[in-house]
């Protein structure tokens, strides 16, 4: 992708491709992934399950299963720094430990159950920024007032919290250690409650603002990238088929696949009759087909697409999309 | 699942080691008494502690040697063997039977029945196996349906408490209230629905205990509370050998050998079967 | 539609002890109706009682008080004879599409199984073209008969589950959260499949979900439930356009939307959701509303009419006309 002032890119991945070799087969997880995100910005990363969005992010961090995953050609460069080459291992990670963060969709699953919040957090502070227990102890009690829980509540256990609540303890161990430049949310609000799940975002908003971070949201609701992502790359079998600003790719959507997710999910603010499920299902990725990944369920598909991997297009100065005919199908969205 | 976990079976190299050994074990038991050159019972004192000749007769001679009363000691062997997994199949046949059972019954009504069955069950586990064993056998005599009687004594608890605690797990399962607003009566959602989801963990088990029994057996038939003599046991087998184990080590080495072979290829078979059936050593 | 009444819940209870901590209120006097041929939805958070509600229906749990009315017959007291006709009124779609198949058996078994425990049909062929009629009506192609529920994915395994539900033609269906756990490329065609079969065989949905974007589209009416209690039910375009309880328009307000301009001003609610063990007197969004008053500490709110038909709010401030 195209930046019109390079020195503000933060993390670029250009034609990733990577593997997981099993008995059954290798499943090709992502297939030529091109992704950017500039600093200060916030990209939501969409697509279904099996996608790649969670590989993708596995793969920033240099955190995907050892023996089975390969990651056989592409680049992932964060800052400048190439993050695949083995040369750069002390590096990665110093930048994993404070440069990037992650935050997953179930927190409790993350937290020991037998020590209590506030030691955990020290605990990640003593080890990683070398501080003193009694200096670490009270820069947990800060972090948690920083995600509106009251430091008196440092002496519970995991358990004792609620699941909103283990979710801001998440957040705030996510953003405690070093000066983290780079926050992945991987579906951060999925296991939660509407209303707990707003309360988060609208932390979510305010910590990425407060610190300038850049966020990459991982999800499959359109309604939160529409509320706190600017811009949204839409993941389809390990490829970026579509990204762009939010506004535009969702007012004016032009990848097929784009316009039947939009299509197929309930939306509290548009009444549909009929929701337009896309038929057929993904793409087996230990079998992907010859051409455009989509063509088997594409109501478009020409031969060229059975044939040929669409290259990106570019339709604007913002909007990216992987299709043939892109551009083509712009007046379908009208008829919704 | 079958399919996966056979073939994770027939990947895992010790659980065919044990499979080959055990098959020919037991393939050589059954036919035993037909390729058997000598009686085993027959003693034929001027021919007493003979060495093992190594096919030096071909298989006229005592292969492996005579006991101390001239009995042939590979015919012992093979016919003990028959007597040896007789017992420890039964064993576990009937307890597995009678712990799944009350097991089922402990996991899915609770409450007294639950109690009962499991405190009768603790009480049980408190009882060295070896002391219950004197025991039965100093009230019934030593016979072979009491030596099957103190084994499935002694693990039926195991069963018991295995399917016990699935049960309870099972029946908080959607599939089992799904079942419930069907009509279904209770013996239905015990025994069609919820039995053959708690049957794998006693399979692994099972599969664990025939080792374990033929060594029980072997222990009892040592300490003299298996069946009498004649009758060819690898355990008596070794405990009349004791005396002789300066002179004629091979009176006892023989079964040992035989025993330790046996339990370690059954063993072998328990944990591929216990591997198999693992998730967690499911690798990608 | 009132002489249509298919269910007539009074005043439903249902209390669970808490060993030194007292009494957690999951349903707490609680009434409601459904009509035949429609969809009631019921919505809520964790934690509100929903699924319990589903529960106590379908008698899967002893109620602690309270009658539920199915077509006349008074089914938390009926007598064993009667267990039968009552099991093939009202039927479950449970959430976890992965739990509600038992995994030992295969799709044929199950699908059998509602015909074989009420003896609807006798011999091995006739309960066969039953459970062809059964795939038929729900499009499972025959090859999945023979496999088991791990080969399918989570959309086929809850179409399973529909068509398990549909044996008996019952005249209610309750839905707990059926597409909650589904990927959302396959929740469009399970919600189109539901609403598809609904017409065709006339039946009536107890919806139960706390997705509130789904529910607008499959329900006639909604009911909002929170700790327990009704907060509001009413006409499904009504709630959405003219939401009463302080609870429900904060509910509507922190859904996100892709039509960013026509989201409306977020409510933020401040803290948890309290703990339905020994609840206060009084209104139970009490701790979390930003419109509350000291009367509404004191006094609970009932649910009263409103000026607009079918809307009933339970609260003391909510504007009424």
């Amino acid at each position: 992708m195209k930046n019109t002032n390079k020195d503000n890119t933060l993390l670029s991945i250009k034609d990733l491709f990577v593997e997981y070799r099993t008995y059954e087969g290798t499943v090709k997880a992502i297939n030529g992934l091109n992704f950017s995100i500039e600093k200060g910005e916030s990209v939501g990363l969409v697509g279904e399950t099996g996608a790649g969005k969670t590989t993708t992010a596995l793969s920033i961090l240099g955190i995907l299963p050892q023996r089975i995953a390969k990651v056989t050609q592409g680049s992932i460069k964060f800052n400048g720094l190439e993050l695949l080459d083995p040369k750069n291992k002390k590096e990665l990670e110093i930048i994993r430990g404070k440069r990037i963060s992650m935050i997953f969709q179930n927190p409790l699953t993350s937290l020991n159950p037998v020590f209590t919040i506030g030691e955990q957090i020290a605990m990640v502070l003593m080890q990683h920024e070398g501080l003193s227990r009694k200096k670490a102890f009270e820069k947990a009690a800060i972090t948690l007032e920083s995600v509106n829980i009251e430091p008196r509540r440092a002496m519970e256990y995991p358990h004792q919290f609620s699941g909103g609540m283990r979710q801001r303890v998440g957040i705030a161990a996510a953003l405690v250690t070093g000066n983290p430049e780079l926050l992945i949310a991987d579906e951060p609000t999925t296991a939660l409650d509407v209303t707990i799940q707003a309360q988060i975002l609208e932390l979510i908003k305010k910590l990425q603002r407060e610190n300038n971070l850049s966020m990459i949201m991982i999800t499959h609701n359109l309604g939160i990238v529409a509320e706190i992502c600017t811009k949204v790359s839409i993941i389809y079998s390990g490829r970026i088929i579509e990204s762009g600003s939010t506004k535009e790719v969702f007012k004016n959507p032009r990848h097929p696949y784009t316009i039947g997710l939009i299509g197929s999910l309930p939306d509290i603010a548009v009444k549909k009759t009929r929701l337009t499920p896309i038929p057929g299902f993904m793409a087996d990725p230990m079998n992907l087909p010859k051409g455009c990944s989509f063509n088997i369920r594409c109501p478009y598909a020409q031969d060229v697409c059975k044939e040929i991997n669409p290259e990106q297009t570019q339709l604007g100065a913002d909007h990216f999309v992987c299709c043939h005919f892109a551009g083509k199908h712009g007046g379908l969205i009208a008829k919704q | 699942m079958g399919n996966q976990t056979l073939k994770r079976l027939f990947r895992s190299k010790f659980f065919m080691i044990g499979l080959v050994v055990c098959t020919i074990l037991i393939i050589l038991s059954i036919i035993s008494p037909w390729i058997i050159y000598y009686d085993p019972l027959k003693t034929d004192l001027q021919n007493k502690l003979l060495p093992p000749r190594w096919l030096a007769d071909g298989f006229k001679g005592h292969i492996l040697g005579t006991d101390s009363l001239g009995r042939d000691i590979l015919a012992r062997i093979l016919i003990g063997s028959r007597y040896s997994f007789f017992v420890s199949f039964s064993a576990v046949a009937i307890s597995a039977s009678i712990g799944i059972m009350l097991g089922l019954f402990a996991g899915y009504f609770g409450g007294w029945i639950d109690n009962l069955i499991m405190r009768i069950g603790d009480v049980q586990l408190s009882i060295p196996n070896l002391l219950l064993a004197i025991t039965v056998v100093a009230i019934l005599g030593p016979a072979i349906q009491n030596v099957i009687l103190v084994m499935v004594l002694t693990i039926w608890v195991q069963y018991a408490r295995l399917i016990r605690s699935s049960v309870v797990i099972s029946k908080s399962m959607e599939y089992v209230s799904a079942s419930k607003i069907l009509g279904a009566s209770k013996s239905w959602i015990l025994f069609r629905q919820i039995l053959p989801n708690v049957l794998t963990p006693c399979l692994v088990l099972a599969s664990q205990q025939i080792g374990w029994m033929i060594f029980l057996e072997a222990t009892m038939s040592f300490l003299g509370m298996g069946v009498p003599s004649p009758t060819p046991s690898w355990g008596t087998m070794i405990s009349l050998g004791r005396n002789y184990l300066y002179i004629a080590p091979w009176v006892v080495l023989v079964p040992g050998i035989a025993l330790m072979i046996t339990v370690l290829a059954f063993n072998f078979i328990g944990d591929g079967v216990r591997d198999a059936f693992d998730p967690k050593m499911r690798s990608g | 539609m009132q002489n249509n009444k298919l269910l007539d819940v009074k005043n439903l209870k249902k209390y669970f002890k808490i060993k030194g901590k007292g009494y957690l209120h999951a349903v707490d006097d609680i009434s409601f109706e459904i009509y035949k041929g429609e969809t009631l939805g019921l919505v809520g958070e964790s934690g509100c009682g929903k699924t319990t509600v589903g529960n106590l229906l379908l008698r899967l749990l002893p109620e602690t008080g309270g009658s539920v009315f199915l077509d006349d017959i008074d089914i938390l007291n009926a007598p064993n004879s009667l267990n039968r006709e009552i099991c093939r009124k009202i039927q479950m779609i449970f959430q976890d599409p992965y739990s509600s198949l038992n995994p030992k058996k295969k799709v044929k078994e199950i699908l059998a199984e509602p015909f074989l425990v009420q003896k609807i049909v006798k011999g091995q062929k006739a309960v066969d073209n039953k459970i062809v009629e059964l795939c038929e009506m729900v499009n499972i192609q025959k090859e999945l008969l023979t496999k088991f529920p791990f080969e399918l994915d989570g959309g086929k395994r809850q179409t399973v589950c529909i068509a398990r539900a549909l044996a008996f033609r019952s005249d209610l269906i309750v839905c707990d959260e059926p597409v909650s756990s589904l990927d959302v490329s396959i929740q469009a065609q399970i919600i189109n499949m539901l609403m598809d079969l609904q017409e065709k065989l006339n039946m009536s949905y107890l919806f139960i979900t706390h997705d509130l974007s789904v529910v607008r589209h499959i329900s006639n009416r909604i009911i909002v439930m929170y700790l327990g209690k009704i907060m509001e039910e009413s006409p499904t375009e009504d709630l959405f356009e003219r939401p009463l309880h302080p609870y429900t328009k904060a509910l509507l307000s922190a859904i996100p939307s892709i039509d960013t301009e026509k989201s409306m001003d977020r409510i933020i609610l401040e803290g948890d959701v309290p703990s339905p063990i020994n609840p206060p007197q009084g209104c139970r969004f009490y701790k979390r509303c930003s419109k509350a008053q000291p009367i509404c500490l004191e006094k609970e709110p009932q649910l009263r009419d409103t000026a607009f038909p079918g809307h009933r709010v339970a609260c003391h401030f909510a504007k009424i006309d």
